[in-house]
């Protein structure tokens, strides 16, 4: 059944329904809550909250991009953690210890195709990435993840988080800039074909 | 230059590369691209940059998310544990208790037809009044209803009375879609069982008259099928919901025809009754246990329900 038909009968309360449409997206949810909080079980149980709301609030579901509205949810469900941590700062949000090793273990997608030294080093620089996007503000940090790494374009970004397509611009360029500078310092940690390079010939 | 400062160039760069400038902008910095190196080394940059941020690995959700029943349609609380025991006595009430007025229905003669309203009809007014705030029983109780609509309109048609003849046919019509019957019978039959008929209605309506207990019949069927389109997440079917209600309004102009002829059923009945009188008696008696059965367990599982919220 295809996405539209699946919807019409979950906004009937087909429970059924709408876990294969939870079934779809809950890769693309966790990580996108995942990459906003830098900490797999804040990102579990805001991923569990996300679906939960949107079943209970199908019914505001109009048409247009479900992926969008879902998306939504979950950003906004992340955000919510976010400002209670800033409340009350408990968890780490530096995925690194001391010696730049990752504590938690990542859920890396494996490739089956990639050799493990490959596989590997695309773990370290998913860690890399994350430590870098953990400093960046919570906007900031929002554009780079749905338009950089979920692919998401400006139009669909600019859905997600209800803003203007001037804000979306200007954020990911910001963001981007600080990214490259985290990623940068980084240096000879991250393979060679993932460096940045930090000469520039101008 | 190997540290960029944020400029508007930056932004420019940034959206030339996911192609977002407008025609003229991206002229004019296409151009500036050609003579200006700086500006080709920070366009190179964002690139380097995306294209990492691509390469990030995908992270797989650990696990299942999908909802249980009780995430999807409650709040915070739980429900009672008693809730579950509720709703199968509600729901095993209610099937026996069709099956006992449908067999009541059945075994009786077409000739008494009209007695057979009587049970019915108390039974129809006073659960369906009773339970207009219960929105499971709604759907129970509809079948219920139309269920002996299809029995009587079938019964009524060879019935001999002129006068009535008519009146009742018009109502049969639809009195079939809205299971409206118990009130032609709640009309039609107070005479010989006058007292707990009158008993049971009058507990439930303000006044005893004969058109006025047709009424509140009426009414609860009516209210009925809108609490029955309320629920929709775990309960019995409610597909009886919309039909019967604009069908009601029609029936209650023919209701009114009625009016005059309650009396003419009446007297086969005193003729011959009462060899069937046990009978009738038995499964009264059997309807009004699973009546009250159907109330109680109904008041039960809307009560624990309305705790939980």
């Amino acid at each position: 059944m295809d996405e539209v038909g699946l919807i019409q009968d979950a906004k009937k309360g087909d429970l059924n329904a709408f876990n294969r449409l939870v079934l779809a997206y809950q890769d693309m949810s966790f990580n996108v809550a995942y990459r906003l909080l830098s900490d797999p079980a804040s990102a579990e149980d805001a991923t569990q909250d996300a679906f939960i709301k949107a079943f209970r609030n199908l019914h505001r579901f109009r048409g247009g991009s479900f992926k969008a509205w879902l998306m939504r949810i979950v950003t906004n469900t992340a955000y919510d953690e976010l400002r209670r941590r800033k409340r009350r700062p408990t968890t780490p949000l530096e995925p690194l210890n001391a010696d730049q090793e990752a504590i938690e273990t990542p859920y890396w997608i494996a490739d089956p195709s990639e050799k493990p030294e490959e596989a590997a080093l695309r773990a370290e620089l998913g860690q890399a990435i994350q430590n870098c996007l953990a400093r960046l503000s919570d906007d900031f940090r929002t554009v780079v993840v749905l338009v950089d790494i979920q692919g998401m374009d400006y139009a669909e970004a600019a859905g997600v988080v209800k803003k203007p397509l001037g804000t979306i611009k200007s954020r990911l360029a910001r963001a981007r800039l600080r990214m490259r500078d985290c990623l940068r310092g980084f240096g000879e940690l991250l393979p060679a074909t993932f460096r940045l390079e930090k000469e520039r010939q101008s | 230059m190997t540290n960029q400062m944020y400029s508007k160039d930056w932004e420019a760069l940034s959206a030339y590369l996911d192609n977002q400038l407008g025609a003229k902008e991206r002229a004019r910095l296409e151009a500036r691209l050609q003579t200006e190196p700086a500006l080709r080394g920070a366009l190179e940059d964002i690139r380097q940059t995306r294209a990492v941020l691509r390469q990030a690995p995908r992270v797989r959700a650990p696990r299942n998310f999908t909802l249980t029943p009780e995430m999807a349609g409650r709040r915070a609380t739980r429900r009672p544990r008693l809730y579950p025991a509720f709703q199968l006595a509600f729901a095993v009430a209610s099937i026996l208790f069709a099956f006992v007025v449908v067999g009541d229905l059945t075994t009786t003669s077409p000739i008494l037809s009209d007695v057979s309203y009587a049970p019915v009809a108390e039974q129809a007014a006073e659960a369906p009044a009773e339970a207009e705030t219960f929105a499971d029983g709604a759907a129970s109780e509809s079948i219920v209803v139309e269920e002996s609509a299809a029995g009587e309109t079938q019964d009524e048609a060879p019935y001999p009375s002129s006068e009535e003849a008519p009146s009742v046919e018009k109502a049969a019509e639809s009195e079939e879609i809205a299971g409206v019957a118990p009130e032609d019978g709640a009309a039609g039959a107070p005479d010989k069982v006058t007292p707990p008929a009158d008993h049971e209605m009058m507990s439930v309506t303000d006044d005893g008259e004969e058109p006025a207990a047709a009424e509140p019949a009426e009414a609860p069927p009516a209210e009925v099928p809108p609490r029955g389109d309320d629920e929709q997440t775990t309960q019995s079917p409610n597909t009886p919901g919309p039909p019967p209600q604009p069908a009601v309004e029609e029936s209650a102009s023919a209701e009114e025809d009625l009016e005059d002829a309650p009396t003419q059923p009446t007297q086969p009945q005193d003729i011959s009754a009462e060899p069937r009188a046990d009978n009738r008696e038995f499964f009264r008696a059997v309807e009004l246990i699973l009546g009250i059965l159907v109330v109680a367990s109904g008041v039960g599982t809307l009560y624990l329900r309305q705790k939980a919220r």
